[in-house]
């Protein structure tokens, strides 16, 4: 069998237990569409209150589901990669003819998948229901669509490296909430970034989380060449530093690997 | 629910004892004790600087200004992390359920959701509890407005393990939801150190059933800024009912557990 189809095995695998387990599906989608309306008064009265939210109120409510589907269809494999770790489980794995990073991106693929796929059209159906316009070029949905796909992957590899402090942290959820904390401030989720002083402005565009939410999601509404070139050359340079970040520290964990109970 | 012939006294002190163990274990190893605390306080002080940020810009909210949001972030955060270390072991009841791990737990002659309650701490819940306190000496909260915040903490805590009981008895019905129990639990703590008093209508309902962030934050600062007897009233009230719904959605779904046949035994 050649290599890669080893862990194409573990993607279907894994999307085939995505999509039979429906109930989750269901469960996701209407918290995401309680988040979306949350978020969407959220913003509607920072725009009151600011004025610097360039979008309309049509707009607003895209901008705020193309965050909300690509965020809650990311899969918790930090959590997965910590009971690994923490259980001994991966003494278990390591011996396998097929590595242990490759097969657990293989598997979160799978669920991200099926979470994309079916968050994406409940996020489509709803917000139109709930705007009743598309305000933005077809070209620019599919673009967006696309790179939700690719910031969901990106977003991934970082959750697998927050996953891997579990060599050395009792639990990853401190780091994963610090992670996710400067997602929704300099992702742009929870107030636009035009609130924030200048020099937090500055500092967003150093980290990934624009890419990952807010300047992803505003492609759609504010569709032009340059923007998807920035993006392009953003998310590629953040997965490219994920990946190496990932086989480093993953490297390093091994040295010091004791392994509960083993 | 309650084991026949137990008596309460009995089975509060085996949850002291319970959590006495949990809490030992969970700050043994000091190093990641003092880095998960520490990530945690850090975690929190981004969140409190967004908003820092937002009224330094904007005086008010709905009429609230910044001293009523450092005691709701005080209140929230010390709740939630309390939660963590009293009642760590309901965050791991989804798993626990999913992998028909709960028999070991039933063998044993204690009531049921205490005991899984009981058995685990978190040591990050030390850095929410205290970054509370940092928030509370910072925000110069009068004497007299402490044994309100108090009772506040012990409500929030009470609300956010009811909300995890209920949340991660959920694969009882709906099979491998554990990601979006932990979801759901996540969003309520992060909506809980919003100000509830922006919402209207609908969404205002929300806030104080379905994800009840109200409970936990809004009414322990419209106790503090204006007190009465019947909010506090209504507090308590609150919390309560809570409890009596997670007690009762948790034996519910435990009639439909499945017994994984697994052998084990706790110590």
């Amino acid at each position: 069998m050649f290599k890669i189809q080893k862990y194409i095995s573990i993607f279907k695998l894994s999307f085939l237990h995505a999509l039979k387990n429906y109930k989750a599906l269901i469960g996701l989608s209407i918290f995401l569409m309680t988040c979306l309306i949350i978020f969407a008064h959220l913003w509607k009265i920072a725009a009151a209150k600011t004025g610097v939210v360039t979008f309309n109120p049509e707009q607003l409510l895209w901008y705020i589901a193309f965050n909300e589907w690509v965020l809650v269809s990311i899969p918790d494999t930090q959590e997965d990669m910590e009971q690994d770790l923490r259980s001994g489980r991966l003494a278990y794995l390591l011996p396998r003819p097929i590595s242990y990073l490759g097969a657990t991106f293989a598997e979160a693929l799978g669920t991200l998948t099926v979470n994309l796929f079916v968050l994406g059209f409940v996020t489509f159906l709803f917000t139109w229901w709930q705007v009743g316009a598309l305000p933005f070029h077809p070209v620019g949905l599919l673009v967006t669509i696309l790179f939700g796909f690719i910031a969901g992957l990106i977003a991934v590899i970082f959750q697998m490296l927050i996953g891997l402090s579990a060599f050395w942290l009792q639990e990853v959820s401190p780091f994963f909430w610090i992670w996710e904390k400067l997602l929704f401030m300099l992702g742009g989720l929870m107030l636009p970034l035009t609130v924030y002083p200048q020099w937090m402005q500055t500092l967003a565009h150093f980290t990934p989380f624009p890419a990952i939410l807010g300047e992803r999601s505003a492609l759609a509404l504010d569709f032009n060449m340059d923007s998807i070139l920035t993006l392009t050359l953003s998310l590629t340079g953040w997965g490219i530093f994920g990946l190496i970040c990932l086989l480093l520290v993953y490297r390093k964990g091994l040295r010091i690997l004791n392994v509960e109970g083993g | 629910m309650w084991k026949e012939g137990e008596p309460v006294i009995k089975t509060f002190a085996f949850f002291i004892y319970l959590l006495r163990t949990s809490i030992k274990a969970s700050i043994s190893k000091r190093g990641a004790f003092l880095i998960e605390s520490g990530l945690m306080i850090a975690n929190n002080l981004i969140f409190f600087t967004i908003w820092w940020i937002f009224f330094r810009q904007f005086k008010d909210v709905a009429g609230w200004n910044f001293h009523d949001m450092v005691i709701l972030m005080a209140v929230g955060t010390a709740a939630y992390g309390l939660m963590q270390i009293c009642f760590g072991g309901i965050r791991n009841l989804s798993k626990i359920i999913i992998n028909g791990d709960l028999d070991p737990f039933m063998t044993q002659p204690k009531n049921l959701l205490l005991h899984i309650a009981g058995s685990k701490s978190h040591s990050k819940g030390w850095g929410h509890l205290m970054t509370a306190l940092v928030l509370v000496i910072l925000g110069g909260v009068s004497l007299h407005a402490v044994p309100l915040i108090l009772i506040s903490i012990l409500s929030g805590c009470f609300v956010f393990t009811a909300i995890n009981v209920i949340a991660h008895s959920l694969p009882f019905w709906m099979g491998s939801v554990e990601g979006l129990s932990k979801k759901y639990c996540d969003a309520l703590f992060l909506f809980a150190l919003y100000p509830t008093n922006i919402y209207s209508g609908l969404l205002q309902v929300i806030m104080f059933t379905v994800i009840p962030a109200g409970v936990i934050s809004y009414l322990p600062v419209e106790l503090i800024r204006d007190f009465s007897w019947t909010k506090l009233f209504i507090l308590i009230l609150s919390s309560l009912s809570f409890i009596v719904i997670a007690f009762f959605v948790f034996y519910s779904g435990l009639k439909r557990y499945e017994s994984g046949n697994k052998f084990g035994t706790r110590l």
